[in-house]
């Protein structure tokens, strides 16, 4: 049977083609890719910069745990290793590969999705049964686990429920951990004595401590600037923020895991409906609205030693030369734009941060 | 709630549907319909993915049971799952090791690999007992809270950043109090004497970076920091808090880095995607890590074309 289409398609249509251009119309936002409503982008006036004063955010204490911690961490990357063959149970304190999907209340758990995710099977009180039920599941299968959330569980509506995963254990390594003082590991971790080891781990959590409270402390600034802006953002532009996000990350590993359309929704709606999710990307928009407005009003553009700076640190982590970056880049106006945004907003962050006057940290 | 338990598959006779020679679950292919330019930058996940089925595949000669006969979870019996071989209960070490731990865990082997592509298998995750699989009413989050109500919504409607600040940093505080390294239950004596020279001269160095700060010293750049945060999130899967986001809570606001952060681990890992999905991984995750750079909305209403060209006309 066929029926006749509107007569700018001139054709007659199945209705089969009928039923799915009227699926089409109705395709939840899980499935499309492009907005879905319309969504109207504020614009806002530029805050002020007058008078922003942050107190220093303080770094943690460190701690001798600390410096063991990162030492154990050595000792398992350096450790000796054999990969599990397939059908061979993990075991405790192997280093595992999983894919993992997580429930509760009937839904799947926002944020449980997990594909190529390596980690250690080490006891975890965040998680209390999840990693320790590991040690037997075999390699090369799927494995059920289910337990009951801990009463310290950071989402207050989940504390108590019962969870299920379900995952694929992809791969497992057994690892033989060297004796602390044992010369064999201080020959491949290649820093001299175990002395100078112990400075170098310092040192480098000194960094990384210093780093940390710097981060904090702009983000402190980039709080302030949100608290400056009067704009108000719709419901459906917070969505459709989130569902690119989401679109971008999960829904991939979801469709290579046969999704249906119902369920793809289900997941899309589990992270619209965090209200932390839901927070974080207000303040995300908010503040990108607000350095925009500031680098059109205070003139900002990316700085030439900045932006090349940040370009050899994007050909470092992305493992690309420069001059392929170069090429790419050109090549593709989208993500030329962008490089051009990030760019444009880092130099706005520092445009502000040159404005601020910082105080020490609280008592 | 009944625990999950593969306990022995009773002895059954072969339904008139049974296959002669069943073979282990496969995954079906996902449908076209749900290819679209976000799965390109995924060619070695897929890999890995296939990798997983030969290993299914080697798996199932030595494991499972060419025993024809409804396969059952616990006192369930998977749907769709009828027919298919199974395996004997091999779950026990775990489960020991669970209860041993004060831990409340049920756990199951299932035979065959890749049964998170299963629709059914799902389905059953969602609800074992197959009464009320969609009666939750609303999400997981919203029925009730995070534990931050105080967030609900403030944002938005009245630019309440600092209870958004407060609820994030309670978030993250929780976690990474409780979810510490691997605690050793015993430090060698030279480890910890190191330890404890080595501990006094770091804290010392960040004492003098915070009075550097306070006397007017500048921070690093912001593009700087991100980077090395970036580098640092990929090099060992993220810092505390983002790990413990890795243990599925949602509600965390460092979430969203954390999958943009394993979806560009995995795209530049990729020996098979293109130097420009590559650099786009590194752009997501240096703006998610960095400063909260990632708006693609936002992004709609960027700079002008010529602006753009200009800028990387004067840099490559």
């Amino acid at each position: 049977m066929t029926t006749k289409d509107e007569p700018k398609g001139g054709g007659a249509r199945s209705l089969a083609e009928l039923h799915a251009l009227g699926i089409m119309k109705r395709m939840p936002a899980a499935f499309s890719l492009d907005s879905t409503e319309p969504v109207d982008i504020p614009t806002v006036t530029a805050p002020s910069l007058d008078g922003l004063t942050v107190a220093l955010v303080p770094p943690a204490p460190l701690t001798e745990q600390d410096l063991v911690d990162r030492f154990d961490a050595l000792r398992r990357q350096y450790a000796d290793r054999r990969e599990r063959k397939p059908g061979e149970d993990v075991g405790a304190g192997d280093e595992v590969l999983l894919d993992v999907l997580g429930f509760a209340n009937g839904r799947l758990l926002p944020f449980s999705t997990r594909e190529d995710w390596r980690t250690y099977v080490v006891a975890d009180p965040v998680l209390p049964g999840f990693f320790e039920a590991l040690p037997g599941a075999k390699v090369g299968q799927s494995f059920g686990i289910e337990l009951k959330l801990p009463d310290t569980y950071a989402v207050e509506s989940l504390r108590g429920q019962t969870a299920r995963f379900l995952l694929d254990v992809k791969a497992a390594q057994e690892l033989r951990l060297l004796a602390d003082d044992s010369p064999e590991l201080l020959k491949r971790l290649r820093m001299g004595s175990l002395t100078d080891v112990m400075r170098h781990l310092g040192d480098e959590l000194a960094r990384e401590r210093t780093e940390e409270m710097d981060r904090l402390t702009q983000e402190r600034v980039m709080d302030v600037l949100v608290e400056r802006t009067q704009v108000s953002l719709s419901t459906a532009l917070v969505n459709e923020e989130i569902r690119r996000r989401w679109a971008e990350t999960e829904r991939p590993i979801l469709a290579r895991k046969a999704f249906q359309p119902d369920e793809l929704q289900e997941a899309l709606e589990g992270w619209q409906k965090d209200p932390l999710t839901r927070a974080d990307a207000a303040r995300r928009l908010t503040l990108a609205l607000a350095l925009r407005a500031i680098a059109t009003r205070d003139g900002v553009q990316p700085e030439k030693k900045a932006t090349d700076a940040l370009i050899d640190d994007l050909a470092g982590l992305s493992g690309v030369a420069r001059k392929d970056l170069g090429k790419a880049v050109k090549e593709d106006a989208a993500l030329a734009r962008r490089l051009y945004d990030l760019a444009l907003h880092l130099a706005t962050v520092d445009h502000v941060m040159k404005k601020v006057k910082l105080t020490a940290p609280a008592p | 709630m009944a625990p999950i338990r593969n306990e022995p598959r009773p002895a059954t006779t072969p339904t008139p549907t049974a296959r002669p020679t069943p073979t282990p679950p496969r995954p079906p292919a996902p449908a076209q319909g749900q290819a679209d330019r976000f799965e390109t930058g995924h060619n070695r996940v897929s890999q890995v993915a296939n990798g997983a089925k030969s290993i299914s595949d080697g798996v199932a000669a030595t494991q499972v049971r060419n025993a024809p006969g409804p396969q059952r979870f616990g006192p369930w019996e998977i749907p769709g799952r009828a027919n298919a071989p199974t395996v004997e209960g091999v779950n026990t070490r775990g489960a020991r090791w669970a209860g041993a731990a004060g831990t409340a865990a049920s756990v199951s082997q299932l035979p065959g690999a890749a049964y998170l592509a299963f629709r059914d298998t799902r389905d059953f995750f969602r609800n074992p007992s197959l009464e009320g699989a969609n009666k939750a009413a609303g999400s997981v989050a919203s029925a009730a809270s995070t534990g931050l109500n105080v967030v609900k919504g403030g944002l938005e409607t009245a630019g309440n950043v600092s209870n958004y600040r407060a609820a994030a940093n309670a978030a993250r505080t929780a976690f990474t109090q409780a979810a510490p390294d691997a605690a050793r239950a015993v430090t060698n004596r030279v480890v910890g004497a190191a330890a404890r020279e080595a501990v006094q001269g770091a804290s010392r160095q960040v004492v003098r970076n915070v009075a550097a700060r306070a006397a007017g010293e500048g921070l690093e750049t912001a593009g700087r920091l991100g980077a090395n945060a970036a580098r640092t999130a990929l090099r060992e899967g993220g810092t505390a808090a983002a790990r413990a986001a890795g243990r599925f809570a949602p509600g965390l606001n460092v979430a969203i880095a954390v999958a943009d952060t394993a979806a560009a681990v995995s795209t530049i890992a990729d020996p098979n995607a293109s130097p420009g999905k590559k650099i786009t991984a590194g752009v997501t995750a240096l703006g998610s890590i960095a400063a909260a750079t990632n708006i693609p909305v936002v992004s709609q209403v960027g700079a002008a074309v010529s602006t753009v060209s200009s800028f990387v006309g004067s840099f490559f």
